[in-house]
């Protein structure tokens, strides 16, 4: 036995050196050399002789295989289109293939389409134009998993990806060719093709032109389907090469309008007391003092943000700087004085001023914010 | 001229004597069958890729004239392979196997130690096989053997 371990030993050696040393989940390197050695020994007439080997190399094939996931899992895109370059799509690709291999990214637009995305249907309801352009994350810096300067503009290949390895493509349209209301989805499909592998320094050329694996593919032409060549395998979904994913986007605005029946921001009035009545059914005379309530709610899907109102008191009025300007804000139900930074009265231009902030909107209807401003003045 | 009669008798002898080894690599391929049937083919390895299932078949022939006896054939698992459990025969064989490349013994009696315990062998662990064949190989007569393995 020892003899026999001292000569496969080497021959061990030899073979793991050739090999590279890790192991992807995505397997064994494309290039690698398996290499089987068996060895046998035996006797003549009880006597041992040299033992023989064998061997048998063949080397590992690529294998083309990615996936593609929406970055955002659990929601669709969201746009207020305040920036410039809005995310259509936003597609995680993972090489899950035995080689470094680059991908082309193309994105078209679904028309009357839906989406199921963690249990919410979005029908596509406005269209992208084509000007699509795409942005390769960058996963060193900048924010990862947002679309920022420090992303590279695509011209056609992502660059290579590293077998395991999983990169962010955005799919962005000019905000200009967008236009919708509030609510309106928009829904792209995004179709990804392997471009080419690279094995110990050959490139070979992955078919992407009619995604038939059968031609198009650069093999090793030499000397084809050799043991010790290398070939494409396509283990893509449907061995096609192809893989397609739809995203949606979904414009979120704030409402601070209405539905156009009903306003968002109602002022009313009540006559609290006058002079002669008291409080007890009191009229609109000089000297009595009347509350105003201003609503306002947003209905719509985004939260508002820097609101500030504005009413100019009637002429014949005069504020009561006594009972102030009280608001219910930020959820609360009963208006209560608050700070001036917040609620104010400039007696020269007779204007109150609630700067309210953030109101905030959402999907449902429980997410609307509703705030309320009261304030007191005496008729002239 | 003893000598060289000696010499003589000897020299074809040795010449003749001899057992030559060859081992092929197969792709193991799931094709279903006219009666629908899935059964596994043993096909030219034209493209092999990771998760594939490799079969090796190691032929051995007796090229001499002679007997030879105590025929074993020691082949340890390919880097980058992994043993599918059960998947070595060989006709007329013994056949052990190794988590260790020193000893030898059926799979069921091979432990491994991981992590401070010492679990049973499974295929992974499996390092190498051997198959001893207890008769005697007649000249020019032949058998071979067989294993499977799946690429990482």
């Amino acid at each position: 036995m020892n003899r026999q371990m001292k000569m496969i030993s080497p021959l061990l050696l030899a073979a793991m050196a050739t090999l590279p040393a890790a192991v992807q989940a995505a397997g064994t390197a494309a290039g690698s050399e398996i290499t089987n050695t068996a060895t046998l020994n035996y006797q003549i007439n009880g006597v041992d002789q040299t033992e023989v080997t064998a061997q048998d190399v063949f080397n590992v094939d690529i294998k083309v295989d990615f996936a593609l996931t929406r970055l955002n899992t659990t929601e669709p895109n969201e746009t207020s289109l305040e920036a410039d370059n809005v995310v259509v799509a936003a597609v995680q690709i993972t090489n899950d293939g035995n080689a470094p291999t680059a991908f082309v990214v193309r994105a078209e637009d679904e028309t009357g389409t839906t989406l199921d995305i963690n249990g919410t249907t979005y029908t596509d309801t406005i269209d992208s134009g084509a000007a699509y352009s795409y942005y390769l994350d960058n996963p060193l810096a900048g924010t990862q998993g947002v679309l920022d300067a420090e992303d590279t503009l695509l011209t056609g290949s992502t660059g290579e990806i590293a077998a395991d390895d999983t990169v962010t493509v955005f799919v962005t349209v000019p905000k200009g060719d967008l236009t919708g209301v509030d609510g309106d989805a928009l829904l792209s499909s995004v179709v990804v093709n392997g471009l080419e592998s690279t094995v110990n320094d050959t490139t070979y050329s992955l078919d992407t032109g009619d995604n038939d694996p059968s031609n198009g593919s650069t093999d090793d032409a030499a000397n084809p389907n050799g043991a010790t060549t290398i070939e494409v395998v396509f283990a893509d979904t449907d061995s096609d090469n192809s893989e397609i994913l739809r995203d949606a986007l979904v414009l979120v605005f704030p409402n601070l309008e209405g539905d156009g029946i009903n306003s968002n921001l109602t002022k009313s009035s009540v006559v609290i007391s006058d002079p002669i009545n008291g409080t007890e059914n009191p009229k609109a005379i000089p000297g009595a003092v009347v509350e105003y309530t201003i609503t306002l709610i947003n209905t719509g899907t985004a939260d508002a943000t820097n609101v500030v109102i504005t009413d100019e008191l009637p002429a014949n009025t005069t504020f009561i700087d006594a009972e102030g300007i009280k608001v219910a804000m930020d959820g609360a139900t009963e208006p209560v004085t608050v700070d001036a930074s917040i609620a104010s009265y400039d007696s020269d231009s007779r204007t109150v001023t609630v700067n309210l902030g953030t109101v905030e909107g959402g999907p449902a209807d429980g997410d609307d914010e509703t705030n309320v401003i009261t304030f007191r003045v005496t008729i002239n | 001229m003893r000598l060289l009669t000696t010499l003589l008798l000897l020299f074809p002898f040795a010449a003749l004597a001899g057992v030559s080894l060859e081992s092929a690599s197969y792709r193991i391929v799931a094709v279903k069958q006219d009666d629908g049937s899935i059964a596994e083919e043993w096909q030219t390895a034209e493209t092999i890729a990771p998760g594939d299932k490799i079969g090796y078949r190691v032929t051995y022939v007796n090229t001499g004239n002679e007997a030879v006896s105590g025929v074993t054939i020691n082949n340890p698992v390919p880097e980058s392979t992994v043993y599918i459990m059960n998947s070595a025969n060989g006709a007329g064989t013994e056949i052990t196997y190794t988590v260790d490349g020193k000893t030898y013994g059926r799979i069921q009696d091979l432990n491994v130690t991981e992590d401070g315990e010492v679990r049973p062998a499974r295929a992974k662990d499996i390092e190498g096989i051997r198959w001893v064949i207890p008769a005697p190989v007649a000249p020019e007569s032949q058998g071979y053997v067989e294993f499977q393995v799946r690429v990482d």
